[in-house]
């Protein structure tokens, strides 16, 4: 399996907190190569963990054997690092989220799920010290991240090519979201 | 009513991140071990995929 990384401005993710979307550790879980590529791109920052991408990391094993190789990989906090969690962050994230979602509603985005409007939800708290990774492009809308580099990834049999977007929150892009939702709604 | 139309809470803080600074022991230990996990699962799954198979035929 070969992870081909595009041109990436480093300064654009360099001492930053890299929020991994669940798809994203599931490939880094799965190949060595892709495990390295995404250390390397990433050795200046904090590859963070968001506990809901590891609840939905962890979910739906099994096997006992793969649970316990799964935590032993997500735990190790040489690698990455938990995002910061307390009862008023949560409560700040949620807040964040709902909004979020009122916003891609306007926009007609509806496929992205409660996880990822909390991953998003933390990045924008974490604004400008935050990006994220994440397969779902779609997700994290153009309209308010912007896109900072990209991943590529060769899957060795069937030779098909996935993308792993980076992006970051866009201040300016937010404000005039917001500026044409409460246009509409008066 | 909908009262949320912007979203309240944005970082502000436009100090840098401390720069990590790894422990280059400990950083070549822990790539080892999660190599190492990382090819077990492989082996898990592979294991699975070919027993699958077989109570297919």
């Amino acid at each position: 399996m070969r992870p081909l990384v595009t041109e990436i401005n480093k300064s654009h993710i360099a001492n930053k907190y890299v929020f991994l979307d669940t798809n994203v550790l599931n490939l880094m879980f799965r190949d060595k190569d892709a495990f390295n590529c995404i250390l390397d791109v990433f050795s200046e920052s904090y590859l963070t963990i968001e506990s809901l991408v590891r609840f939905e990391f962890l979910r739906d094993v099994f096997l006992p054997k793969q649970r316990e190789l799964k935590e032993l990989f997500i735990d190790n906090e040489v690698i990455f690092f938990p995002s910061a969690e307390h009862q008023q962050l949560f409560n700040d994230a949620k807040e964040n989220a709902l909004a979020l979602s009122f916003i891609y509603a306007h926009k007609d985005v509806k496929s992205a799920s409660f996880i990822d409007l909390m991953i998003a939800a933390k990045a924008v708290i974490h604004f400008p010290n935050a990006i994220i990774v994440t397969q779902n492009r779609k997700d994290f809308p153009a309209f308010l991240f912007d896109t900072v580099g990209v991943i590529n990834y060769e899957e060795e049999k069937t030779r098909q090519i996935s993308n792993y977007v980076i992006v970051s929150f866009n201040k300016e892009n937010y404000k005039s979201a917001i500026n044409s939702l409460e246009k509409v709604l008066g | 009513m909908v009262k949320i139309l912007s979203i309240p809470h944005i970082g502000s803080d436009n100090g840098k991140i401390t720069p990590r600074k790894d422990d280059k022991t400990s950083m070549l230990r822990a790539v080892k071990e999660i190599e190492e996990i990382i090819e077990e699962n492989n082996r898990i799954e592979e294991s699975i995929k070919k027993e699958n198979e077989t109570s297919r035929d």
